[in-house]
């Protein structure tokens, strides 16, 4: 019986692709890990994830303080 | 679909990533000061407005210029962002959007009404802020600098837009320097593109107009407040903090008391010059046009005529004479009496920033020339000392009208800030007292002082934990560090006396070098104890994290003069520097391990990355076949030693022994081999090597402006600066997607501030052609991540900073080296947790824990 599912193939640096795998050891969305550099993923994962890597980035980006 | 563009690319969109030599070369004639006639303005203002040849002069264009690409095109539309190009230069791109509505809404200054002609003219002025940016691309921009550095403080200067700020500090030294309410807002009005707010023009009216009406005086080794309005000093009295402050006059006082315990005393005109005159005099003196030009020149020359001093006294004198002629008609009864009231001395602090909130800001001014009471030291600039230009535009600042005004210079490591300590002192020519942070800095200072200055040998006495000595004579210098000083537990006889001398005895002048890296606490103790007519703080760096840099206008004074360096570098005093920021890519084990690890043991992994390594040893190999020779910043002990030794290069950290310190460093300065050195932390500041030319920084102390500037000094001082095509070099390695990119971009504000820019490099050209470098297979790598791994906490932390603590703890200094494998460098640690032991137990004293401000005068003033 064969099952189809949708997913979403993703390229990605290898730090990312620790943050995926990371993330997936919580809660499973990863279909395939392909190789290094790219990863196989339940579609309906998608924004979360991106919303995720997201915030990681934003935490490791500086702002100027523009409030005064 | 590449996931992860918008973290890289964007980032940096509109950080300011222009090329070193696209800035615009501007050439100032060199000494002038700020203290220009009027008509000269005008002419040039006019001039200006004429010039309307050059119409692509607009804000628009300059900012596609300066955002270092067009990705912020079209996001400036109206005036309200214009405060934001100042500043958020960093900002993430992703952001920006969100980040500049907000500020449209804050500061929305859409309301102001352009000039017809407004592309001709350079300024904007932001009516709340006080903020004024500049278009430093506009013909007209090198008469603006000299006109805005005279009037306000310079926030940041990049490449094509310059921001200042409006403080009152700056306009009393405007006011100082000569100009009047009315000139300032005039050339303001001619220079900017919108009409000058209200809110501006009353700002400038009421800083300058109340200006010079206090001032704060030393006499008998106690502060007074004088003035010679009386009804001030009891406006001044009826507020609880400056009357809480007071001190009552005894019998043995001078001159008449009043009823209200206030001293009246007749003076003659030429010991005190009532503050308001003054302020008609610089009038004055602006009118007098070209007279004027010579009179800014005198005080920094000064100076430097070693062996005429005596004439250069006349000159001003007389200069001063022929402006007292031109005020006879100003005379008022006030005149020659001059009312005063005592203040107890540990509450100076707290009387001037009161004084200041209610609009009656005192001036500290120490007519030198006219004070009889303290003995003359002979001291005199030697005659083959020659001062720069930007040297004497600062001291010119400080001796502005031919008195001492205590405040900050600030120039940048390597140019020569000593040197304007010392001629400050053969200006005053009184006792001269210099605290440093250092009991090598205290040697340094008593080397240039005896390099430079005609002072002898037997007039100098240093204060340190080795050396007590006094100085023969009334007057002398004493160098000494702050915290021997400052330290109040108990203390051997010999040092007992010592303060008790230092507290007894009046000081013409206090020089305080490096003064950023001191707590304010310890100020506050240095200057409640020891009087000093004047006070000069020195630093290349007036930036702290913890924004404790404002106590310090009120302890010792305003900034008085900020250098700029960029200007300083095409000029050749110091190095042109190129800084790049190296991105290295984590490894996935790395990374993985990063993402795992909860503790501060982050740091070790994102210092020790493999890729970071081979950056390292890459760029050494590159910078070494190219001749330079290279000095590499590694902040954390565990990862200086894995480095080092792993790379086979010589290094000094904390546990280095002092001769084995200056082995390594005469080899770095002679022998040819030896082209690359690793430090720790300890080589930041007060290293002189004018040999490097290439500065690695692999690791730092998370985001500290301050740290990142003091190691770019270490190279402006290359001695082949002047060489035709010479750069320096500055490179930041970082680990990509780490909490390193936070702190990078952090530290870099202060040099993008100043004018610097930082190159992104994602990838090193020709690295996979070198199949040699370490960390090669993921097999030596997943040995280092084991080691890492393996690490203790302790090895993580950042090494302590040695500080000369006077003596009190004695520092450890011979710590034995080991050699072995990276697993036995495990056993460093113990050094390492020496290192950080120390400091720890003397913490709480050198960073004191926030008081409540209840408790804030019990806890000084119980001192």
């Amino acid at each position: 019986m064969v099952k189809a599912v949708k997913g979403t193939f993703i390229e990605c640096d290898p730090a990312a692709r620790e943050v995926l795998l990371r993330l997936n050891s919580e809660e499973k969305f990863i279909i395939e890990d392909l190789d290094s550099t790219h990863l196989f993923i339940y579609s309906t994962h998608f924004e979360r994830v991106q919303r995720v890597l997201d915030e990681l980035m934003d935490a490791n980006t500086y702002k100027a303080n523009i409030a005064g | 679909m590449s996931k992860r563009d918008f973290g890289d690319g964007g980032r940096r969109g509109a950080q300011l990533t222009a090329e070193g030599d696209e800035a615009r070369k501007r050439s100032r004639v060199a000494g002038r000061t700020p203290a220009r006639s009027s008509e000269e303005e005008d002419e040039e203002a006019t001039e200006g407005t004429h010039t309307d040849a050059t119409p692509s002069v607009g804000y628009r264009s300059g900012n596609a210029g300066g955002g270092g690409g067009g990705s912020s095109e079209g996001e400036f539309d109206s005036a309200a962002e214009l405060e934001s190009a100042g500043e958020d230069e960093s900002e993430d791109e992703q952001v920006q959007g969100s980040a500049s509505s907000g500020l449209l809404f804050k500061h929305d200054y859409s309301s102001l009404k352009l000039k017809a002609d407004h592309e001709s003219r350079p300024l904007w002025i932001c009516p709340d802020t006080r903020h004024i940016i500049l278009e430093a691309f506009s013909p007209i921009a090198e008469q603006a600098i000299d006109f805005l550095i005279a009037i306000g403080e310079p926030i940041s200067r990049p490449t094509h837009m310059h921001e200042y700020k409006l403080t009152p500090f700056s306009l009393y030294a405007a006011v100082s320097v000569g100009l009047g309410t009315n000139d300032i807002i005039e050339a303001l009005n001619r220079m900017s593109k919108v009409p000058v707010p209200p809110g501006v023009i009353a700002f400038i009216n009421q800083c300058t107009r109340s200006y010079g009406k206090v001032k704060v005086v030393v006499k008998q080794n106690r502060y007074y407040v004088e003035s010679s309005y009386p009804s001030i000093l009891q406006r001044l009295l009826r507020d609880p903090v400056i009357q809480h402050a007071r001190v009552f006059p005894d019998a043995g006082t001078e001159g008449a008391v009043s009823k209200d315990g206030i001293i009246t005393q007749k003076v003659s005109q030429m010991d005190d010059v009532s503050l308001d005159r003054l302020q008609k005099q610089a009038a004055a003196k602006d009118k007098a046009g070209s007279n004027a030009a010579a009179e800014g020149a005198a005080p920094g020359e000064r100076g430097i005529q070693a062996s005429g001093a005596d004439d250069s006294t006349g000159d001003v004198d007389l200069g001063g004479a022929a402006i007292f002629d031109k005020e006879d008609e100003d005379e008022d009864d006030a005149e020659g009496i001059v009312h005063a009231f005592e203040i107890s001395r540990a509450s100076y602090e707290d009387v001037r920033k009161r004084c200041n909130e209610i609009d009656y800001p005192m001036i500290e001014e120490y007519d030198f020339r006219n004070d009889k009471d303290n003995p003359d030291l002979d001291i005199d600039l030697k005659p083959i000392t020659t001062v720069r230009s930007y040297q004497e535009l600062s001291l010119s600042k400080m001796f502005g009208n031919g008195r001492a005004r205590s405040g900050i210079i600030v120039l940048p490591c390597g140019a020569g800030k000593t040197l304007v300590g010392i001629t400050a002192a053969c200006t005053i020519r009184k006792s001269v007292l210099c605290l440093c942070t250092s009991s090598v800095s205290v040697m340094q200072w008593k080397q240039q002082f005896l390099r430079w200055s005609t002072i002898k040998e037997e007039q100098i006495a240093l204060f340190t934990s080795d050396v007590k000595m006094r100085f023969q004579g009334d007057a002398g210098l004493v160098i000494t560090t702050f915290s021997m000083v400052a330290n109040t537990r108990k203390r051997s006889y010999a040092s007992q006396q010592m303060l008790k001398f230092l507290e007894e005895h009046e000081w013409g002048l206090m020089l305080l070098d490096e003064v950023h890296v001191v707590p304010a606490n310890m100020f506050r103790n240095v200057v409640s104890r020891i009087t000093a007519h004047s006070k000069l703080g020195l630093t290349a760096t007036l930036v702290r994290e913890d924004e404790k840099i404002d106590d310090l206008n009120f302890l010792i004074g305003p900034k008085l003069y900020e250098a700029n360096w960029m200007d300083l570098a095409n000029k050749g005093h110091i190095a042109k520097v190129q800084c790049a920021e190296v991105w290295c890519d984590m490894t996935s084990e790395f990374y993985k391990a990063y993402l795992e690890e909860p503790t501060r043991k982050k740091l070790l992994l994102y210092v020790m990355n493999p890729n970071k390594f081979r950056a390292c040893q890459y760029l050494i190999r590159f910078h070494e076949n190219r001749g330079d020779k290279i000095i590499v910043f590694v902040d954390n002990v565990f990862s200086l030693l894995a480095y080092a030794r792993t790379l086979g290069k010589y290094f000094i950290y904390g546990g280095t022994s002092q001769s084995e310190r200056m082995r390594i460093l005469a080899n770095f300065q002679n022998n040819p081999m030896v082209r690359t050195i690793f430090l720790s932390k300890v080589g930041d500041t007060s290293l002189d090597l004018p040999e490097a030319t290439c500065l690695i920084q692999v690791s730092s102390h998370y985001g500290s402006r301050r740290q990142e500037a003091q190691r770019l000094g270490r190279i402006l001082r290359a001695n082949r600066r002047n060489d035709e095509g010479f750069n320096a070099f500055f490179y930041s390695l970082v680990s990509k997607d780490t909490q390193e990119m936070l702190y990078s971009a952090k530290r870099q504000q202060f040099l993008i501030d100043q004018g610097y820019s930082f190159k992104v490099i994602t990838h090193l050209e020709g690295i996979e052609d070198c199949p040699d470098l370490v960390y090669g297979d993921i097999e030596s790598q997943k040995k280092l991540l084991h080691t890492v791994k393996m690490a203790s906490e302790a090895d993580a932390a950042l090494e302590k900073k040695a500080v000369d603590e006077g003596g009190v703890v004695p520092i450890k200094a011979g710590a034995r080296r080991t050699a072995g494998s990276l697993r036995g460098l495990s056993g460093a640690s113990n050094m390492a947790y020496m290192e950080t032991s120390g400091p720890g137990r003397r913490a709480p004293r050198r960073e004191p824990a926030e008081h409540h401000p209840l408790f804030k005068r019990q806890f000084h003033t119980k001192k």
